[in-house]
């Protein structure tokens, strides 16, 4: 195991892990707080603090750099407040501002003193972690998953409703400084695997596949922990498969091929399910259309069987769809073919007499209580036979006096079953 | 729309490695083809994102960019003995090697590819504004008014669009894809700062915009630091200046 920890591969599996667990708790923070771009600005505001660690003693000591890398991105948080709050630049200029500003100020120390070690700040190298990054890397995150546990209850009402937890006796500022302080440690220490740039990915991508699994913030974080070290892990077992394959493009990119697993299969509000979902209501409008357009022609004819052929005259579509839609019918057993074509059976005939209960009743309510013209209540109706609720109808029916009689002089059916159930 | 100009600086990346590899170098009208592109298709998904998924739309900028920017920096990775674009390139940018070319060829009355896409972009830049500017106006300060009088939305933002990407385009060669944003941004958060109306906040940011190069340079040579990092500095500085008379005018800067 120890020995597997110092092979590279092993450092950058390892990084990858706690990079990812990190990455997505401090993620599921910034993106509640609406600081996606706050991250972002952050990893580049602390290059000029990266940049002065490296400069200042021979060796390279991962902590000077993380000191006065966070330094740096203090300062930068304390120039764009006082930007909005002295100016009237909107947060993104000034965000833009203060991100160009610092990043400049980086590259032009970078020039000016050539400092080693550079590099893999700003393109991510995991390879290039060394030991002592990895121990700083394992209390860095110790420390994020501790602050997290303990202090859920705290951030959380601070994140979402800042007024409530001053009322709370939480002192709501310093909350947001430790968290600041906390979201700089992990921007620092996951540049040098994935770089300046893609570390918005690492900390937002994971947190918004993980709004797409759950609602609830504690398994959100969970979710939020999981896509992370999921995608780093595969990340830089993608690089390790050829040399010269970069590790941080790569991290972002298994990162967004997971959030698009999650938008497309999450149960919240998912694109499948969604889909799903608007198929299913548009296959029960056409079967009740159906129903009832079945309905009316034998009711106007007295009839109780009908021909495939005159159906599909009178609504209008291929005989075709018309043959699949009753096939359908008849497996739900709301229809039973017969010679001459299909008959309705009584639960068919119960669907039925009630949409068309609905409708009629939704048009006499339209003359009667909202003054339309007899002849524009028949659209409206047909739209909202679809989504009348029982209760609905009840109540409709109730209002009107249990009329019998729509406005177009056709009979409104009984509400067969409700009437026996009384 | 500071950010999605930073968007856009990003997300270009792919679409400059795609015209690449199909121009063959670094001034083939493909690069700015695919710049363009993939700039709008950035947008396109940010929107998407925003609108469709209902994300936030700081969330759906940082998923949209990040992935971008690591298509093209895998992209550069995989195909680098074909493209001899440099990756530090795209964050240092060579303002260095335009300006040493541009002197040389000076004299000889030459102007290198890199000056004449810049002031192609300058001279369409200023056409744009001439032609789409009062729609532009509106369009960022009230969309519905705009609707309301008519003007179509969606075709001047294209244009604003697909400007900014070209910008971007010209702009990376010289300054990189982060240092950019500094150029969308400080003239024109500059220009807020000093001017009330439109047209005075135009002037104004174009005065910062060449004062700040100017200055950059001024900066680069004396300081010998690399020159796209001493412009930005240099337009700090002048925004800094603007900033102390906005306070000193009072209020908000309003």
């Amino acid at each position: 195991m120890i020995e597997w920890l110092h092979t590279a591969a092993g450092t950058a599996m390892t990084a990858a892990f706690l990079l990812g667990i990190s990455g997505g708790l401090t993620g599921v923070f910034v993106v509640s707080r609406r600081m996606a771009l706050t991250g972002d600005m952050l990893s580049h505001a602390v290059l000029p603090g990266v940049v002065g660690g490296i400069l200042w003693g021979p060796g390279r000591h991962p902590l000077v750099v993380l000191g006065c890398a966070v330094v740096a991105g203090l300062v930068a948080a304390g120039l764009l407040m006082a930007l909005m709050r002295s100016t009237r630049l909107k947060s993104d200029a000034a965000l833009g501002i203060v991100l160009s500003v610092f990043f400049a100020l980086g590259l032009a120390m970078i020039s000016k003193w050539k400092p080693g070690g550079v590099q893999a700040y700003l393109f991510g190298q995991a390879a290039a972690i060394s030991s002592g990054d990895l121990i700083l890397l394992a209390c860095s995150s110790g420390v994020v998953v501790l602050g997290v546990i303990f202090g859920f209850r705290v951030l959380l009402v601070s994140s979402f409703d800042p007024q409530h937890a001053r009322l709370l006796g939480i002192p709501v500022g310093w909350v947001d400084r430790c968290f600041f302080i906390a979201l700089s440690v992990s921007v620092v220490v996951a540049m040098q695997a994935v770089g300046v740039v893609l570390v918005s990915a690492l900390l937002v991508t994971p947190a918004i596949a993980a709004a797409r699994m759950s609602r609830r913030l504690v398994s959100q974080a969970w979710w939020a922990c999981g896509f992370g070290v999921a995608g780093a892990l595969v990340g830089v077992w993608l690089s390790l498969l050829r040399p010269g394959l970069p590790t941080g493009p790569l991290m972002a990119l298994s990162l967004a091929v997971l959030f698009v697993a999650a938008a497309l299969f999450g149960p919240r509000d998912g694109l499948l399910q969604r889909g799903l979902g608007r198929m299913r209501q548009r296959r029960r409008i056409d079967t009740e259309n159906l129903l009832k357009s079945a309905w009316v022609l034998m009711e106007e004819r007295a009839c109780s069987e009908l021909a495939i052929d005159i159906l599909a005259e009178r609504v209008g579509v291929s005989r075709k769809g018309i043959r699949r839609c009753v096939a359908s019918l008849v497996r739900e057993c709301d229809a039973e073919l017969v010679e001459s074509g299909f008959s309705l059976t009584p639960s068919g005939r119960r669907r039925a007499s009630e949409i068309v209960r609905r409708h009629r009743l939704w048009e006499l309510y339209l003359m009667r209580r909202a003054d339309y013209a007899a002849d524009h209540v028949h659209d409206d109706a047909e739209r909202a036979e679809h989504w009348i609720s029982g209760e609905m109808e009840q109540g409709l029916a109730k209002m009107l006096n249990h009329p019998d009689v729509d406005p177009h002089g056709s009979i409104i059916p009984r509400g067969v079953e409700r009437e026996e159930g009384r | 729309m500071a950010l999605a100009g930073d968007a856009i600086t990003h997300s270009v990346l792919p679409g400059i490695v795609a015209g690449f590899l199909l121009g063959g170098s670094l001034d083939s009208p493909w690069l700015l083809l695919g710049a363009a592109l993939a700039g709008l298709a950035c947008v396109l998904l940010i929107e998407f994102l925003h609108h469709t998924l209902a994300l936030r739309e700081d969330a759906a900028t940082g998923i949209a960019f990040t992935t971008f920017f690591a298509v093209g920096v895998l992209g550069l990775r995989l195909f680098a003995s074909k493209i001899d674009l440099d990756p530090d390139c795209v964050i240092f940018g060579s303002l260095e090697t335009v300006v040493h070319g541009a002197r040389l060829s000076f004299r000889s009355m030459q102007v290198p590819a890199a000056f004449v896409s810049g002031a192609g972009a300058v001279v369409v830049g200023v056409l744009a504004v001439m032609v789409f500017g009062r729609r532009w106006t509106i369009g960022a300060f009230d969309p519905l008014h705009a609707r309301c009088l008519g003007f179509e939305d969606g075709r001047a933002r294209a244009v604003l669009l697909g400007w900014t990407a070209m910008m971007v385009t010209s702009a990376f060669q010289s300054v990189g894809a982060i240092l950019a944003v500094a150029l969308l941004v400080q003239p024109g958060a500059c220009g807020l700062l000093v001017a009330r109306r439109v047209p005075g906040v135009l002037i104004v940011a174009g005065l910062h915009s060449v004062l700040s190069a100017l200055c950059g340079f001024y900066l680069a040579w004396f300081a010998a630091i690399n020159a796209a990092s001493a412009m930005v500095l240099a337009g700090f500085a002048w925004l800094c200046i603007a900033w102390g008379y906005s306070l000193l005018r009072g209020g908000r800067g309003a």
